[in-house]
Parts: C-alpha cells; sequence; structure tokens
C-alpha cells in the first residue's frame, strides 16, 4: 500500500536561518538532489520525492512511499542524515537528527494529514486513518513497475552482509 | 562498559529453574509499590552470580506506566522527559500498527488477556522462576501476599490454573508443535571485548553507539536510568497444535512425488519451519533429518538464495534471516546484521494427547530482551506477517505479502496464504492455517538493579 508523506514544517524567520535556506535552495539541485536521488533510487521503497518551500515560512518534504512507516522511517532517517540535518537546522523546535525516537516523535507530529479517507487502509504514522491518495495503478509497488517495466536497479553493495 | 553486576541474571544467562510464571501487577498509593518491589528486589539474582540461588527466584520488569509512576519524585527522572526520550513504542500502552504486527482478527489487542483487562492497565510484570511446581506455588503465594500487603492489584487470568501465565520450560526442549526449541541462541560479548559475535548493544540500552542508535540517544538521567537494562516483549501465544497436524495430514497429497516417500509430513513440517522436528536444519539435511539431532547452528542461507531447500518464508529464515540477502533498506538499518534477540519463555498446557481435538488451551510465553523495541522485536513480528526482507520475495513464485509458514496471522488483511517450495517443473504451494494466535503481549524495562532500587527506595 502507498502512503503519503506530507511533513511540513514552520521555518524560523531569524535572518540567520532565513540566509541558510536561500543558501539551501541555492546548493539543493547540485548537492543535496543527488544524495536523495541514490538513496531513494536503490531503496525501491519510494515513488516520488521533493522538498518544496511556502513562502519562507514553511518546508515540506513530500514523498508517496510504500511499507511499513515504523519499518522505514528509521532508514529514512539513517540514510538521509545530511539531508533531514540541513532541514531540520531551519525549523522551529527540530530534534537531533542523530536520535531516532526524536525524529519519529517529529516527523509525527508535523506530518499533515490531506483531506479526505484512505480508500486502501494507509494509515498515518500515529498510526490514524490516512487522507486520500490518489493512484493511478491500484496500488503496485515501485518494484512491480520498474519489473514491469523493465528497470533494473543495481544493488550497490554486492557484498553478503554479516 | 556493561557491569554483569547491574543486570539482572535472566538477561544474562538461561535460568536452570524449569518451573515458571509471569505475574501482572497494578500499583495502588506509591509507597506500597516501592515497597513490594524492594522486597522483590531481595529475591532477583544478579547476572554476576555470587549470591545463593534460593528456592525460587524473581525478576520485575516495568512497564512505562509502572516506571512513570515510581520515577515521578526521583532527581532529575521527569516523566515528561522520558516519555519523549524513550521509544516511542515503549512508552504507547498499546501497539501502534497493530495490523502489521498480526494483532488482527481473533489476535486483536481488545480481545487480549481473556478481555479482562488491557495492557495499558499494567504497571509492572514479575517473572517467578523455581526448581519445581511446589517452590513456584510457594514463590507466587508470597509474592501475592506482599502485593495484597502493599495495595498492589493481581491482573489475573481465568484460563490459567493459579490465575496467572504460567508453565515450564521443557526439559528436552520440545515444544508443543513437536520442534525440538532453543538451539539458537546469540552468543552476546558482554564485556565489549570482541570475545563473542553478538555485540551487548543488541540487548542492553544506555550504551548508543552509531550503528546501535538506542534511546535515549542523548546522554543524562534518563539514559543512566535505563542503563543495563534492557527490553522485554512478554508474547502469550496460543498453539494450535491439532491444526497444525490436520494441516499436514490435509498436505501430503500436494507434496507427493516431491517429498521422499513416507516421510511427506515430516518433510512439510520441516518446509514450515525451516529445522526438522529433531531441530536439524534443512539447509543441510534437506532430503531426511539425520538419526542423531545436528544442532550445530552455524549455518546460513546465503547459498540457498531461492529457497529451494529452506523456503523463504520457514520460520527460522524469517526470524533470524543470518546471512540472506536483506533488502537495501533493510542492510542500510542493520548495518551489523538483522536483529537478535534474548528469549526466555515457557510453555503452557498439556500436550496433545490423540490427533482429535480436545480443547484445551496449549502454547507459548515468548519472554525476548532486546535494547530496540521497533528495530528488533517489532521488525521480527512485522517479517513474520508480511515478507519483504528479501527482493526475492517481489518475483514469483512468491510475494511480498506472504507470512511466516509457523506464525503468520492469516486473516491480516491482503496476506498471501500460500507457501512456496520452488522447484525445478513448477513450484509445489501449500495453503496455510492459522496456527497460533496472540492472546496479549506487553513491553516493560527489564531494569538493572541499581535503577530498581531507586525505584524501590525513592531516592
Amino acid at each position: 500500500m502507498t502512503h503519503a508523506l506530507n511533513l511540513t514544517l514552520p521555518l524560523k524567520q531569524d535572518p540567520e536561518s532565513q540566509k541558510a535556506l536561500a543558501h539551501l535552495g541555492e546548493i539543493f539541485a547540485a548537492e543535496v538532489q543527488p544524495k536523495i536521488d541514490e538513496k531513494l533510487r536503490e531503496s525501491r521503497l519510494v515513488h516520488f520525492a521533493r522538498v518544496v518551500v511556502i513562502d519562507n515560512k514553511y518546508i515540506q518534504v513530500i514523498t508517496e512511499y510504500e511499507g511499513s512507516h515504523e519499518e522505514y522511517t528509521e532508514w529514512f532517517r539513517r540514510e538521509l542524515t545530511p539531508v533531514f540535518a540541513a532541514i531540520f537546522s531551519l525549523a522551529d523546535g527540530a530534534p537531533d537528527v542523530a536520535d531516532p525516537a526524536s525524529f519519529w516523535n517529529y516527523a509525527s507530529r508535523h506530518n499533515v494529514r490531506s483531506l479526505g479517507k484512505s480508500v486502501d487502509g494507509s494509515t498515518t504514522l500515529s498510526g490514524e486513518p490516512a487522507g486520500y491518495l490518489f493512484s493511478a495503478y491500484g496500488g503496485r509497488t515501485v518494484a512491480q513497475i520498474q519489473d514491469g517495466l523493465g528497470i533494473v536497479i543495481a544493488d550497490q553493495d554486492a557484498s553478503t552482509p554479516a | 562498559m556493561p557491569d554483569l553486576a547491574r543486570i539482572q541474571s535472566i538477561v544474562v544467562a538461561r535460568p536452570p529453574e524449569r518451573s515458571a510464571a509471569i505475574l501482572v501487577l497494578r500499583f495502588g498509593a506509591v509507597e506500597g509499590a516501592r515497597t513490594l518491589l524492594g522486597w522483590i528486589l531481595d529475591r532477583t539474582p544478579a547476572a554476576s552470580g555470587g549470591a545463593v540461588r534460593g528456592a525460587a527466584v524473581m525478576h520485575p520488569s516495568l512497564t512505562w506506566s509502572g516506571i512513570a509512576q515510581l520515577a515521578r519524585d526521583l532527581d532529575g527522572l521527569d516523566p515528561a522527559t522520558g516519555a519523549e526520550a524513550l521509544e516511542p513504542w515503549f512508552v504507547a500502552p498499546l501497539p501502534t500498527h497493530p495490523v502489521e504486527l498480526g494483532f488482527v482478527g481473533e489476535s486483536a489487542p481488545d480481545l487480549w488477556w481473556e478481555g479482562r483487562w488491557s495492557s495499558a492497565d499494567a504497571d509492572m510484570t514479575v517473572h517467578v522462576l523455581a526448581a519445581d511446581d511446589d517452590a513456584l506455588d510457594l514463590a507466587v503465594a508470597a509474592l501475592r501476599a506482599e502485593a495484597e500487603r502493599n495495595g498492589v492489584a493481581e491482573l489475573s487470568l481465568a484460563g490459567f490454573a493459579g490465575g496467572a501465565l504460567r508453565g515450564r520450560v521443557p526439559s528436552d526442549g520440545v515444544l508443543h508443535f513437536g520442534y525440538r526449541d532453543g538451539i539458537t541462541r546469540p552468543a552476546i560479548d558482554w564485556a565489549g571485548e570482541g570475545s563473542a559475535p553478538v555485540d551487548f548493544r543488541e540487548i542492553l540500552l544506555g550504551y548508543p553507539s552509531e550503528d546501535y542508535p538506542i534511546s535515549p540517544v542523548a546522554p543524562g538521567p534518563w539514559q543512566d536510568f535505563v542503563r543495563d537494562g534492557t527490553i522485554g516483549c512478554i508474547l502469550w501465544i496460543e498453539q494450535h497444535v491439532h491444526a497444525f497436524e490436520q494441516f499436514l495430514d490435509d498436505t501430503v497429497a500436494a507434496v507427493r512425488g516431491v517429498a521422499p516417500e513416507g516421510l511427506e509430513r515430516e518433510w512439510i513440517a520441516s518446509r514450515i519451519l525451516g529445522r526438522w522436528r529433531n531441530g536439524s536444519p534443512v539447509t543441510r539435511w534437506p532430503d531426511e533429518p539425520p538419526a542423531a539431532a545436528d544442532t550445530d547452528d552455524a549455518f546460513g542461507f546465503a547459498d540457498d538464495p531461492d529457497g529451494a531447500r529452506c523456503p523463504l518464508a520457514a520460520h527460522i529464515r524469517l526470524v533470524n534471516p543470518r546471512d540472506d540477502r536483506l533488502t537495501p533498506p533493510l542492510r542500510a538499518k542493520f548495518p551489523k546484521g538483522p536483529p537478535r534477540l534474548i528469549r526466555r519463555g515457557f510453555a503452557y498446557g498439556p500436550p496433545i494427547a490423540g490427533p482429535a481435538p480436545d480443547g484445551v488451551p496449549r502454547g507459548l510465553v515468548g519472554v525476548f530482551f532486546g535494547a530496540r523495541l521497533n528495530e528488533q522485536h517489532r521488525s521480527v513480528l512485522r517479517w513474520m506477517q508480511a515478507t519483504t526482507i528479501n527482493d526475492r520475495f517481489g518475483r514469483a513464485p512468491y510475494s511480498g505479502t506472504m507470512q511466516d509458514g509457523l506464525c503468520g496471522v492469516r486473516g491480516k488483511p491482503g496476506a498471501d496464504p500460500r507457501h512456496v517450495l520452488p522447484r525445478e517443473g513448477g513450484a509445489v504451494e501449500m495453503r496455510l492455517r492459522d496456527f497460533i494466535t496472540f492472546r496479549g503481549a506487553l513491553h516493560v524495562l527489564t531494569a538493572s538493579l541499581p535503577s530498581l532500587e531507586r525505584l524501590a527506595t525513592g531516592r
């Protein structure tokens, strides 16, 4: 089942933070985007992802992904620590990204529920029924879609885990 | 580094006692709870040994509710701060996302504990162990009298003689489904000196590292409080042994010509668990079990990636994937290998007497120790209920919604009830049934002895 994440964080309004926000915008394509691209691609879990700034007052991380929130939020945190650290440093009340419990609590509280009602049983991070999310392909997984299209994602780590 | 004198012995070493009970308690006045805890601690052995072990021992553990009540007046242990610092899954009184964990249908939380009480009502558990049933009776009676004297209520269960979770650790290790259990035991490097393969951080709280970001990550009073404790997950699991045996009978026809003639039932049973009933792993003994049980646990699955010998959804392959190739996200989450847990449970109910269902409840009270509730305990529960751990499940004849052959809850929405054994000329498929029901779950902190002493004395 596909979930929507609408992480919406209030931005700090002091001049220094606003300057850092502008800097993030400037370096995003060259420095941030490739890191997100690499990790999300190899995960085969995430359909779409983007980062949006609204009137310099809010920053949003919006994704459509599948699998258990509780299984994969920690993966997001571990694999994209520098990205979340950069974003969280601009936001009011954001926790230490190195702390999984704080990360989960903060993400749960700032994941804005979509309007409407999920039609496939999707839930929010806190376990409440999720809002509406349209899917044009009946909730098929990223792996199913990629396999169907013949898209092969090379596994970067060919070694055998410990 | 950990100090064994601070750790409850049950965490580090398998207790020698075979008779066991777990009492679930609810506090009244805080002073009474403190007095009771102090009384219990006089009967709680440390992992360092030393003290003479009495006829019975008691191991106390606390839910977040119990901790919050006893910590309220202690310096630096503000419950509001603790609720933010500890794992949210520990602080929550009931499981979030219960369906993912298999807590659905007959296994749903609102049916737990015979419907008599809720996991949210519990403040403390006491795991009582004794050499025999008579000694256990005496110890439980003494504990109950002391609890009553201190205004602590017991949350009882009608289905157990004596009103509490109670049973025995079988001396031959054979549990109700007929499998020899307890062969796999993680070798923990308790001293942190590289003397064993598994880092003590898999089990103990209070030593977070980059590989083990254990809550609380930030140094402070709550990290000090949980240090040398572990998170215990108590699972009451009813086992439907007659249904399992009937399934074996009914499935023989599906494997005829694939399994060795005359060995079909046992061959199916071995593919459900991943071991023959005498404990020998099917990866090493694919055709028949050896006459003498092979208990050498040094085997893996990496050389059987498609599950030709051990099905991918066999119980032991999901709960402990060993060297199986996990998905990239899971490899990133578990840089030191798949999660490990220490098991200290016991069986309850009589063995089956024959093939006819007898209506007698039997099963397992599982007690699992690990440092991270979500990443360890709950990962294993999730993997049993939806097989997404391995990219191979995404391709035919498998699917990512298959379940543990033995412990899947088939009523989970969207669950694929097939158990698949790939082979040339077409996969063999079995249609699984419910072999277990979750009857209750609690998560507790099996705290260090000094931290429990603090709670008992209020200082």
